[in-house]
């Protein structure tokens, strides 16, 4: 009889994700950058965390949201945290690895995972501010390794939804507070139309003077008792009316 | 004790505690004509005398491009430090890719180190014959090393390597402390004196000499045969009124 012979397939980790964060924000404000993102980690369509944190600083000048596959993001996470002590441990008199090497980085270790087909599930928003000269980053890096600069950028669901919301009302002198506002209507219309968002969000601040921030997760007020929700006027609830 | 006993390969010291082939290997380095660098708070100038092996034929060129913000003079075997360029330049050009900026000199410097300190210890390995000398420009400013085949690197303000260096290095030492604040113009004037002085009897032209500059906002570049032959000029007039 025919030997039967097994034949070693490539290692493949994440070819569906499994523990989702949804959209994340990014936008720049008159003192620097602002990183946003609720604190939903999604299985299927069950909230498997609500009290999850999606950010994390990259170092005292750079910080990354991440959206998609959560272990992935941790991964990652490992990687750019080796990276940065491989960076601080030369001890040569200068960190070299600026916020913007932040954000290449991922973007080729996506493609690269990308191509052997084992990729890193995530949409990335690296931000970040130069202490020395005050130049401010951000930039957006797709699962292919995408790169995609901007004054205010978003992943998933939350580029359909929020796009035009941001356009409407981003100005690059936008203050602080302002910042926050906008950042908190984004994640309300968020929370009221995609399923995998919750209202409890966290914000990371990069400014030039006070490096970086990455805040306490706050709940933002969502409010239903809307006329829109009563009377369901949305066209896209009209066949469903039928059986009330 | 005879000395060709402990020169045959670099894993036994001989009994004055030296290891010969890498003694040998640095006395390469002297065998090639001179090579220099200096440089300003501002600026790199990398300068070479080249030789000619045969009337018929071209110069030997010892001054190369790695990166937009890097360049290296050579002094000894031309082969290694093509070997050795060719090394530096893929490094800068991975770490360009995956960082999208350039790579940190003395991180680089540090890499060829480590490949010429393996050929000192290994018994089927021969050191490098060369002595680069690097300049560069990064985030911690305007940067000169010298890479040696013993595996040492050392940084200096002004450094010649190479065939009667010597006089090269004594017209440096005396002059290095003006060199703080000067434009690259004044730079390359200064590394041509030097480098006249050891050329000896050697006239300087643009056809023996190779001059490589970089600053802050200045890509590494050669000078090209017309700057080269106007600042050789320029320093002949100058000279022959002072000296």
């Amino acid at each position: 009889m025919e030997k039967i012979v097994s034949v070693k397939e490539p290692t493949m980790h994440t070819q569906v994700p499994v523990n989702i964060g949804t959209s994340v924000f990014g936008l720049r404000y008159k003192d620097g950058i602002m990183l946003a993102a609720d604190t939903a980690v999604s299985y299927g369509s069950m909230k498997k965390s609500k009290k999850s944190t999606r950010m994390a600083s990259l170092s005292d000048e750079a910080a990354i949201a991440c959206s998609g596959e959560m272990a992935d993001f941790q991964e990652l996470q490992k990687i750019l945290k080796e990276k940065r002590e491989g960076d601080e441990i030369e001890n040569d008199g200068a960190t070299f690895l600026k916020p913007r090497d932040y954000f290449n980085y991922p973007s080729r270790l996506n493609y690269q995972r990308r191509m052997k087909m084992d990729p890193l599930w995530n949409g990335s928003i690296v931000g970040g501010v130069r202490k020395d000269t005050g130049e401010t980053f951000l930039g957006m890096v797709d699962l292919y390794g995408t790169k995609v600069e901007g004054n205010f950028l978003i992943t998933g669901l939350g580029a359909h939804y929020c796009q035009v919301l941001m356009q409407n009302a981003w100005r690059p002198d936008l203050s602080e507070e302002e910042a926050r506002r906008l950042i908190e209507d984004c994640m309300r219309v968020m929370f009221y139309r995609d399923k995998k968002a919750t209202d409890e969000i966290q914000i990371t601040k990069i400014t030039q003077a006070g490096g970086v921030e990455v805040e306490k997760s706050y709940r933002i007020g969502s409010e239903w008792k809307l006329e829109f929700f009563k009377n369901m006027t949305n066209e896209f609830w009209r066949p469903i009316r039928i059986y009330q | 004790m005879l000395s060709v006993n402990y020169s045959l390969s670099c894993v036994t010291f001989d009994p004055k505690g030296k290891i010969l082939q890498v003694e040998y290997a640095k006395e390469a380095v002297k065998q090639g004509s001179t090579s220099l660098g200096l440089k300003s708070n501002d600026f790199v100038v990398l300068v070479s005398l080249k030789k000619s092996p045969h009337d018929l034929a071209s110069h030997q060129e010892k001054v190369f491009d790695i990166d937009d913000h890097m360049g290296i003079a050579i002094a000894g075997l031309t082969a290694d430090a093509r070997y050795l360029c060719k090394f530096m330049r893929s490094e800068c050009l991975n770490y360009w890719y995956t960082h999208d900026s350039h790579h940190p000199t003395e991180r680089l410097i540090g890499k060829i180190a480590k490949k010429a300190q393996i050929k000192t210890f290994h018994p089927a390995k021969r050191p490098f014959g060369v002595g680069l000398l690097v300049g560069s420009v990064d985030e911690t400013g305007t940067h000169l090393f010298e890479s040696c085949p013993s595996g040492n690197y050392y940084e200096y303000v002004a450094m010649a390597i190479g065939a009667r260096s010597q006089s090269a290095k004594t017209y440096l030492e005396k002059n290095f402390e003006q060199f703080t604040t000067l434009s690259w113009q004044e730079l390359v004037k200064h590394g041509l004196k030097a480098l006249k002085a050891s050329a000896q009897e050697t006239e300087l032209s643009e056809h023996n000499v190779s001059v490589g500059i970089v600053g802050k906002g200045l890509n590494f570049r050669l000078l090209n045969n017309d700057e080269l032959r106007a600042s050789i000029a320029e320093i002949s007039d100058a000279m022959d009124v002072s000296e």
